[in-house]
């Protein structure tokens, strides 16, 4: 096993399946030339590739989405880049009306075989229109799948699934974890779509979340376990499909959970995994569902109040205690 | 390519059946034996009738709004359009589309799509596919002038125009958008001046006249072949039926239409002053297709419907072998 970032792992899967497989293409804003991406994830791979396989676009994220959309219909696997999953708004209706439908509205004659690639910028200071999550909105579209790693060996497998699945997939990447290190194997792996990973084992209770929060759980654990509260973390990895089989065997196990996500409590993923819990296995709960979550606002661009609404382990030990004192 | 007389008479048998067809439909419709919603093409035929001796079954047609036309003139499964339009189980898309989603993948063609503007991105990237496989397909995109005003026209044919990909755009300009005039909602008479801002050729054309879009379409298609780029062409033409069953557009300027500009009149007399058709002859391909259209909608009628159960089938393609489930 190597040591790579996180940023490093999204690359290697991206050069892996072009070299693997001709159909696979990238298109999206500055990904080649000078700048390589807005966060370099596609260094280097314009001058390997070429400016087709490589293909830098206008501005225009309607155009890329459905570009994508109508490529992959055709026989392609395009792998686009939407800068800031916020930009995701501008071509909501590629991915909702368009992607997400065409195999369900042919009557399963069409495959939209694509990958949107974007990214999560919650800690950052840049206000509203860079920093925020559609994770939810996502969520509730059929027909799309929605992954989130957060560790590059969970990255470069999760993606290189994505590219070889058949349905439309947005792959959300978070820009705090691109330049984490971790382990990740020589040679070709998948992580499989839609199944989540225990990362921490603990008895007492269980904080189910994705992304950089996992980090943040694992955190919070190391802290609790000096008190003697045994946390255990489950990584999503995969908010659509939803393992509900593992958040409901921790669930089992722990009789406690907390349900930690960046973005607004409101409509949140955790609202869903929330309820599902609720219904699925409430006669184990020994107190209540806890969801730490961010108040209902927008992002702004100053750090005080940026600090004010992330989430981080402080929020989640605040979260576990109340599951457990009630 | 010169049409032969054995074209032009096939142009005019699709022709014909889009009409005949979209005609039964909208009659059928309007009594009450169709389910769902349909946008028929009527008085727009000339369009599709024309690109259908200009397109390869390897080329890709995507269109908007009313693209019942173009499926026929792709030779889509017919009989499994007429099921799918009785929206049953043997039809095109096991019923789950209906009128205004059509889709034949046999053809390559996706032949509605009732987000207004969302052809001319999804046009884009059929061409886009088109273009990295290399084998000199096209595609075609159709949408009436109502669409052009979505920012969708101007970001996928820019993107197009950038990346020179083999897309012909072809508005269908039919003089309403919804229940407004086009005057009402643009500030030009033609949208092919738009293509100046794509540094890429627009031509504006009599959208009824069966060899005059043809000519046109002819040059723009051997440019979308030779790796030249992509166009513009701008069909002028009258939609005879509006948004609903309402029939809210002018009665007089409807029946003008129908009576001096009717497509399908007017290719007629034209075989019949070039001397490729006689009236035995038209009275033969009359009937032969009125036979086709009413064995199809018979078909379609004693299709099945759909079990309940299939209304959570064809969303995925791949479900999970292991973990969470999808539906």
């Amino acid at each position: 096993m190597n040591q790579i970032k996180y940023v490093d792992a999204v690359r290697e899967a991206l050069r892996e399946e072009m070299l693997r497989d001709e159909k696979v293409f990238l298109l999206g804003e500055s990904i080649g030339g000078k700048q390589n991406g807005i966060f370099k994830v596609t260094m280097g791979l314009q001058e390997e590739f070429g400016d087709i396989r490589v293909m830098e676009t206008p501005l225009s994220e309607a155009a890329i989405a459905g570009a994508a959309v109508g490529a992959a219909i055709f026989g392609r696997r395009p792998v686009a880049e939407i800068m800031f999953s916020n930009l995701l708004a501008l071509c909501m209706d590629e991915i909702h009306n368009q992607a997400g439908k065409f195999r369900y509205v042919s009557g399963g004659q069409i495959r939209v075989p694509m990958v949107i690639r974007t990214t999560t910028w919650m800690r950052l200071v840049s206000g509203p229109h860079h920093c925020g999550l559609l994770d939810a909105w996502l969520m509730n579209t059929p027909g799309i799948k929605v992954v989130a790693p957060a560790t590059p060996y969970d990255a470069k497998g999760l993606l290189k699934a994505s590219i070889r699945d058949d349905d439309p997939v947005v792959f959300i990447e978070h820009t705090a974890l691109y330049g984490m290190s971790g382990p990740v194997p020589d040679g070709d792996y998948e992580v499989p779509i839609g199944v989540a990973d225990v990362k921490r084992e603990g008895k007492d209770v269980s904080v189910i979340t994705y992304g950089v929060l996992v980090h943040e759980a694992i955190k919070a654990a190391e802290v609790l376990h000096k008190e003697g509260i045994s946390v255990e973390v489950v990584d999503l990895r995969s908010l659509k499909p939803i393992d509900c089989k593992t958040i409901l065997e921790s669930v089992k196990k722990t009789g406690r959970v907390v349900v930690a996500y960046e973005g607004p409590k409101m409509g949140g993923p955790g609202a869903e995994i929330s309820a599902m819990i609720a219904e699925e296995a409430i006669d184990y709960l020994n107190g209540p569902i806890v969801r730490v979550a961010a108040p209902d606002t927008p992002l702004p661009s100053n750090r005080i109040l940026v600090d004010a609404l992330t989430i981080d382990k402080n929020n989640i030990i605040q979260g576990i205690k109340k599951t457990i004192q009630d | 390519m010169e049409l032969t007389k054995i074209d032009m008479l096939e142009i005019y048998e699709t022709l014909l059946t889009i009409r005949i067809s979209e005609q039964t439909m909208y009659d059928l419709y309007r009594r009450g034996e169709l389910p769902g919603h349909i946008l028929p093409c009527l008085g727009q035929e000339a369009i599709p009738a024309a690109f259908s001796k200009l397109l390869q079954d390897t080329d890709y047609v995507v269109t908007g709004h009313r693209g019942g036309g173009h499926y026929i003139a792709r030779k889509g499964d017919f009989k499994r359009l007429w099921a799918e339009l009785y929206g049953k189980r043997e039809g095109i898309m096991k019923g789950k589309g209906g009128q205004i989603h059509l889709v034949d993948m046999n053809k390559n063609t996706i032949a509605g799509n009732a987000i207004v503007g969302a052809n001319w991105v999804l046009g884009t990237g059929a061409g886009l596919a088109a273009s990295l496989d290399g084998k000199g397909a096209i595609a075609a995109c159709f949408g009436g002038e109502g669409s052009t005003n979505r920012g969708t026209f101007h970001e996928g044919i820019n993107f197009a125009a950038v990346k020179k990909l083999p897309v012909v755009f072809v508005c269908e300009f039919n003089n309403y958008q919804l229940w407004n005039r086009a005057s009402e909602v643009l500030t030009v008479e033609n949208i092919a001046v738009r293509s100046a801002s794509y540094n890429i050729p627009g031509i504006t054309v009599d959208g009824n006249d069966v060899l005059a879009i043809y000519e046109a379409a002819k040059d723009l298609v051997a440019r979308a072949r030779k790796g030249e780029g992509p166009s513009i062409l701008e069909c002028k033409t009258f939609k005879w039926t509006d948004s609903g069953t309402n029939l809210r557009l002018e009665k007089e300027e409807v029946e003008y239409w129908q009576t001096h500009k009717d497509p399908v009149k007017l290719y007629r007399s034209k075989l019949e002053e070039l001397a490729v058709l006689d009236s035995r002859m038209d009275e033969e391909i009359i009937q032969r297709v009125t036979q086709k259209v009413k064995e199809a909608v018979a078909y379609g009628q004693q299709c099945t419907d759909p079990a309940a159960e299939e209304a959570v089938q064809d969303v995925y393609c791949m479900q999970p072998d292991k973990g969470g489930e999808l539906i």
